[in-house]
């Protein structure tokens, strides 16, 4: 009990007027030595643990394990600020010499922990390797899962007209054993229509794949955007009067550019088909901007409009909104990515904005040099008002 | 026997060809639709496309799963997905035919050959 007492009393000061204000400072220079020694050995060991996270553990992603060690790391931080509070205290505080063997203790455990940061260098690579991979791994599932979409569509779009071909011919077979000429022209006719459906899909991939190997082939000349657009419609002027749906242009008549004109109409024409098919009342418009980098190219819709869910799905390969059954009647969902590969081809983009109920609007933005009307004359012939 | 199917094409040569067999044949183009039938009647065989534009196909056979019926199904289909067909498959229809097929093989399926 005695050796208790003394203990106490030793460790909060013994006889020494600590209450005052620095009063331990006088007289006892060996312990405030020890004191200010450990506080610097701290101070050091916090360094390296703060230099080590400001370059590993910074850029880490936010993983189970970071937080953990980050929960480590506030742990130590705490302790430490605990360490440095107490230093005014303890001038004045009896139980200074309590508060060194803390110190000694927080002294050795700051610099076990700044010793071992090389091996926590090594968790934090693995903790980003590993995160990595997973990242990896996610982004291969998504192109597995789009290859399969893709496989899953063409094999699901051939097939069926091919089905309904073998199903025809049997039927013809029947027609032609049975001496009934109804039941054979009527096989015959179908026979023809699903032929033609397997030849547009074929037709569909051919060009498609085609276009995918001549990514490099690009001739620029110069055309008058105006015609192009007319010509464009004229091709789709048919197929939108059977809708009641009108077809117009606000195109600058003297607007010239120099473009690759193949790659440019089949945009045109895979969008204008495309507002045809998804409006019902209405029409489709084209308009043009000219901007210092080039061309932007409108075709408004007046159609049923894509949901924004949808939008950023649109440009994929055989993607179609609300056509789960792939009825070939709504096209096979290859015209938008062909206008976008082919937009990017040209070294523009292709992009849509559409509400719900209210239409659509795509830009297509192509890096097109515009030519002025006046250094223009070899092409003198007046532009085509194109109008419904 | 009801076929559901929603290609015009094949489900009108079906209609031709099995009521040369004698078979009395119903046509349905949707899920909801085939649902419908077989709320009324309970026919022997169901020929059942998967991809149906209000749905799956493979819905209606789970469902006849889940009851004591006794209605065979013969799963008929043009996808390539290999875990749809053996999540299908694993629902035990009585025949799983892949599309392009010949009339004779699912006659064959349905023992009229």
């Amino acid at each position: 009990m005695e050796f208790l007492t003394g203990l106490s009393h030793w460790l909060t000061g013994g006889d020494r007027q600590y209450m005052r204000l620095y009063g331990c400072m006088k007289g006892d220079t060996t312990w405030i030595a020890i004191t200010v020694g450990l506080d610097f050995i701290i101070a050091a060991g916090y360094v390296i643990i703060a230099l080590h996270w400001w370059k590993n553990q910074r850029s880490l992603p936010d993983v189970p394990a970071k937080r953990a060690l980050s929960r480590m790391r506030n742990i130590f931080i705490f302790c430490g600020l605990c360490g440095y509070i107490f230093i005014p205290v303890k001038m004045v505080w009896p139980a200074w010499r309590l508060y060194d063997v803390f110190m000694c203790v927080l002294g050795y455990y700051t610099w076990r922990y700044a010793l071992n940061t090389r091996e926590l260098k090594v968790i934090y690579g693995e903790i980003g390797r590993s995160t990595r991979l997973a990242a990896d791994l996610a982004e291969s599932q998504r192109q597995t899962q789009e290859k399969s979409f893709f496989l899953n569509a063409i094999s699901h779009d051939l097939r069926t007209p091919l089905n309904g071909l073998m199903l025809q011919a049997s039927l013809a077979e029947v027609g032609l054993e049975s001496n009934d000429p109804d039941v054979l022209r009527q096989a015959i006719k179908e026979i023809k229509g699903s032929a033609n459906s397997a030849a547009r899909m074929l037709d569909n991939l051919l060009n498609y794949a085609h276009m995918e190997s001549t990514e490099d082939q690009d001739t620029t000349e110069r055309l008058r955007l105006s015609e192009l657009v007319a010509s464009v419609l004229e091709q789709h002027r048919t197929g939108a009067g059977r809708k009641g749906l009108s077809l117009s242009s606000q195109i600058p008549p003297d607007l010239l550019v120099c473009c690759n004109r193949g790659k440019l109409e089949r945009i045109l024409n895979n969008l204008v088909d495309n507002g045809i098919k998804y409006t019902k009342q209405g029409g489709v418009r084209l308009e043009a901007d000219t901007n210092g980098k080039g061309i932007e190219l409108h075709v408004i819709d007046t159609g049923i409009g894509i949901a924004q869910e949808h939008c950023e799905h649109l440009f994929k390969e055989f993607y179609q909104i609300g056509n789960e059954a792939r009825d070939h009647s709504k096209g096979y969902g290859l015209g938008l990515a062909i206008a976008r590969r082919l937009a990017g081809q040209l070294g523009g983009d292709l992009a849509v904005e559409s509400a719900l109920g209210r239409g659509s609007r795509f830009t297509v933005s192509i890096p097109a040099c515009v030519v002025p009307a006046e250094r223009e004359e070899s092409i003198g012939a007046p532009a085509l008002a194109v109008g419904s | 026997m009801l076929v559901v199917e929603d290609d015009r094409v094949t489900s009108q040569a079906l209609r031709i060809l099995l009521s040369r067999q004698n078979c009395e044949v119903t046509l349905a183009e949707t899920v909801s639709a085939a649902r419908a039938v077989l709320r009324e009647s309970q026919p022997d065989y169901l020929i059942l496309d998967l991809m149906l534009p209000d749905g799956d196909g493979g819905e209606i056979l789970r469902e006849l799963r889940l009851t004591s019926s006794t209605v065979k199904v013969i799963v008929t289909t043009a996808i390539n997905d290999q875990q749809r067909m053996a999540d299908v498959k694993a629902m035990n229809p009585h025949k799983f035919v892949r599309k392009p097929f010949d009339v004779v093989d699912l006659l064959k399926a349905m023992g009229i050959m």
